[in-house]
């Protein structure tokens, strides 16, 4: 089992280096996660996390895309890459050439601009998105989690490379970003990443970071009830949310396992800094339709974990899957960027400690915040 | 490190064992097994249940392992080339997978399972028109996500049974992850304990001009397709072919740049080869609207037409590379990644060590191969060779 504790380090320029031994690989994983997310922006900048993101890709790590995947969540922006051994040092110092001064073209933005209204399409057009959006602006209205990642598309609009040189400058900084890596002995390319990392040009005078509408952490959502057209019926979904709790992720991980195996139901899960979103979706006639359904499986698989074949299905049905790809590097980097470095070591021993009833406990209170969705907003 | 072991047993049946994990690496926490039962010339309708028996099987499987006290979880694994399971276990109860031949050669007695579920699994939704053009629509590789559902629709679970029935006499091979050599001796004293009926030679398919299709995908959009000849997994042609199809697609690949840059055509796109035991295809696809996939198609076939005559340069050849290799290691992290591609090479007759080659064939790729390897993609021999601009 991986038990050398990370190693951490500030590098140049104030970036934070935190490094995961995952010994005997061949592969290497970096992450570079940046504190700007959509729930970051204004009214008046929804969607331009999103376009920064699109933006550094295509101007700061130029050529790198086959190399680099972006994502834009709702309080980080992520920049991932796969590499060997030998491409580590090459590739942490590209990207963190995403804290370069952005220089964009009027060509460039309208070209990624187009890419992200193609890319609304596409999202728009599933069910799955649109339900998964109309939860979470029900279960965080009025605040800056509330509004989709993808935007306002008239923000979009109006918007001007000067006007994303600037947001670049004030919100990409390196003191507030980590780099995560994953792989065999990773003490061994700190140095060479400090040294890349003392080259970097710095980001022209920094900016007051934007603070909009983050729910705060004392906010204790009501769970929620959402529902949108899907052909010929309702995809319908339930959200709730829990503030954090020590040692709650390994047991609800393995929990939604069973949920999505013994209970047949769509269940999705989001971690934010400080607090967890469960939500459940299910194509059904209406709400009320839906709301039995998934009374009863959780029902199911509550009764099923408690009873004689719970462990036996705790195993198979969760534990086998979850820790399958609990030592590829990749899997560790994205637990490091949710869960923290620490958790991510510790993930197999956690998991491997769950019991039946823990993670019944977990179905269990899923169901009775199932009880308080009510009646939510209709999207069409 | 020692390389996978291949072990041919007297019944016919074949055990392949994976090569050790590295001295440093931690202890697996997965144990896998995968049998596979080989589909060349199975007829039509054993091909079109495979996947719903090879779903029977698992859950027959897992109810036996279950009455034997055995923490298995066994899964379905239905490819172009053969229908099996693969079973998973915590690393420290690995010994059980030995009882899998046990396992299999109960399900001719195993009853089907009571329900069908609705659908049929199918990973290449996109290819089926162009498989049906590229194989010819009597091959079991052309059979698509409509054929299969419509049948599947139309057959209880006792008659897929009766349909698969022929596959559980046929020699399987079974890969075995990171197992104690008493696991191993024991699957193999198990499987040497039946005769299994040979599994036809395969036979290698004559390639086919290009085809293109452009498809509805909802109001206003599109998916426009386009497929070529492939080979088939043992051809050592098929490196020159992945590379070459890597720097085509992918994010930041010549497809990428020519539709997203400047005309922003797409969002969704993808362009890869894929290799069977008698065959193979490559295959481009662009998610785009209904109103530029005119558009699209000129594009991608200037963009393969160029890449066909001149040959590439290295500052786009060796990313594409690197890619690749990083892929061909993420794919064996996994216990089972690994078992599916043993079971998946020794049933097209590949060497189970050249898994472990892929990296260094793949970087000894030239810019003059990959060029190559689009000429013959757009004009397989006996087949007029298309000029930009011309339809295929």
């Amino acid at each position: 089992m991986t038990t050398a504790a990370p190693l951490r380090r500030t590098l140049p320029g104030g970036l934070r280096l935190v490094a995961l031994d995952r010994p005997g690989t061949r592969l290497a994983a970096l992450a570079l996660r940046i504190p700007v997310g959509s729930a970051g922006e204004g009214p008046r900048e929804q969607g331009l996390a999103h376009v920064l993101e699109h933006l550094v890709v295509r101007c700061s790590l130029g050529g790198a895309a086959d190399r680099v995947a972006a994502a834009t969540s709702r309080e980080y922006t992520l920049y991932k890459a796969l590499v060997r051994h030998h491409d580590i040092v090459a590739t942490a110092t590209l990207l963190a050439a995403a804290f370069a001064p952005l220089c964009v073209t009027e060509a460039e933005l309208a070209d990624e601009l187009a890419t992200i209204r193609t890319e609304r399409a596409q999202r728009t057009a599933d069910p799955r998105w649109r339900l998964q959006e109309a939860l979470f602006a029900a279960l965080w209205e009025g605040t800056g989690h509330a509004h989709p990642t993808l935007g306002d598309p008239g923000v979009l609009a109006r918007c001007t490379p000067a006007l994303v040189r600037d947001l670049h400058a004030a919100w990409y900084r390196p003191q507030d970003a980590t780099l995560l890596l994953v792989t065999d002995r990773p003490e061994r390319h700190a140095d060479a990443i400090a040294e890349a990392a003392a080259g970097l040009p710095r980001p022209a005078a920094p900016g007051p970071r934007p603070v909009a509408g983050r729910p705060g952490r004392d906010l204790v959502e009501r769970p929620v009830m959402a529902q949108v057209p899907a052909g010929n019926r309702q995809a319908v979904g339930f959200a709730f949310t829990r503030p954090p709790e020590p040692g709650a992720a390994a047991p609800e991980a393995l929990a939604r396992r069973v949920v999505r195996t013994a209970g047949g139901l769509d269940i999705q899960h989001l971690e934010l800094r400080d607090r967890s979103c469960t939500w459940i979706m299910v194509a059904a006639n209406g709400p009320r339709q839906a709301a039995v359904a998934v009374a009863r499986a959780l029902a199911g698989v509550h009764d099923t974990l408690l009873g004689a074949d719970g462990p036996y299905r705790l195993r198979t049905d969760a534990l086998v899957p979850e820790l399958r790809s609990a030592h590829a590097v990749q899997a560790m980097a994205d637990r490091a960027v949710w869960l923290g470095a620490d958790a991510a070591l510790a993930w197999p021993a956690r998991l491997t400690a769950v019991t039946a009833p823990e993670a019944a406990r977990c179905v269990a209170r899923w169901s009775g915040q199932l009880d308080s969705c009510g009646d939510g907003p209709e999207q069409s | 490190m020692t390389g996978p072991r291949r072990i041919a047993l007297p019944g016919g049946a074949v055990l392949v064992t994976a090569a050790p994990p590295a001295a440093e690496a931690p202890p697996p926490l997965v144990a896998a097994a995968t049998l596979a039962v080989p589909l060349a010339g199975a007829g039509r309708a054993a091909a079109l249940a495979a996947p719903l028996a090879a779903f029977g099987w698992a859950r027959s499987v897992t109810a036996l392992a279950r009455r034997a006290g055995a923490a298995v979880r066994a899964e379905p694994v239905t490819t172009a080339d053969f229908t099996g399971l693969t079973l998973e276990t915590p690393a420290e109860e690995a010994r059980a997978l030995g009882r899998l031949a046990d396992w299999f050669a109960e399900l001719p007695h195993h009853p089907p399972p009571s329900a069908v579920p609705a659908g049929a699994p199918t990973a290449e939704h996109h290819s089926d028109p162009l498989r049906r053009a590229l194989f010819g629509s009597g091959h079991r590789y052309a059979i698509g996500h409509d054929e299969r559902s419509e049948y599947l629709a139309s057959r209880s679970p006792e008659g897929i049974h009766a349909d698969a029935a022929g596959l559980l006499g046929r020699a399987p091979v079974v890969a075995l992850s990171h197992a104690a050599p008493a696991t191993v001796d024991a699957l193999a004293a198990a499987l040497s304990a039946a005769v299994f009926r040979p599994a036809p030679a395969t036979v290698p398919l004559p390639a086919r001009p290009p085809v293109s299709r452009t498809l509805p995908a909802g109001p206003g959009r599109a998916w426009y397709l386009l497929g070529t000849a492939g080979v088939p997994l043992a051809s050592p042609a098929k490196y020159a072919l992945h590379v070459a199809w890597a720097v085509a697609g992918g994010r930041g690949g010549l497809l990428d740049r020519s539709l997203r840059r400047g005309r922003a055509l797409t969002y969704s796109l993808a362009a890869f080869s894929r290799e069977f035991a008698e065959g193979g295809y490559c295959m481009c696809a662009a998610a785009c609207e209904e109103r530029v996939a005119a558009e699209v198609a000129e594009r991608v076939r200037a963009v393969l037409q160029g890449l066909a005559e001149e040959a590439i340069a290295p500052g786009l050849l060796e990313p594409a590379k690197e890619q690749l290799i990083v892929r061909g290691h993420q794919a064996l992290e996994t216990a089972r990644g690994t078992t599916e591609r043993l079971v998946g090479y020794e049933v097209a007759g590949v060497p189970a060590a050249t898994a472990a080659d892929y990296a260094a064939h793949i970087a000894r790729v030239t810019p003059g191969q990959v060029r190559d390897a689009f000429r013959w993609c757009l004009d397989p021999p006996g087949h007029p060779y298309r000029r930009k601009g011309e339809a295929p």
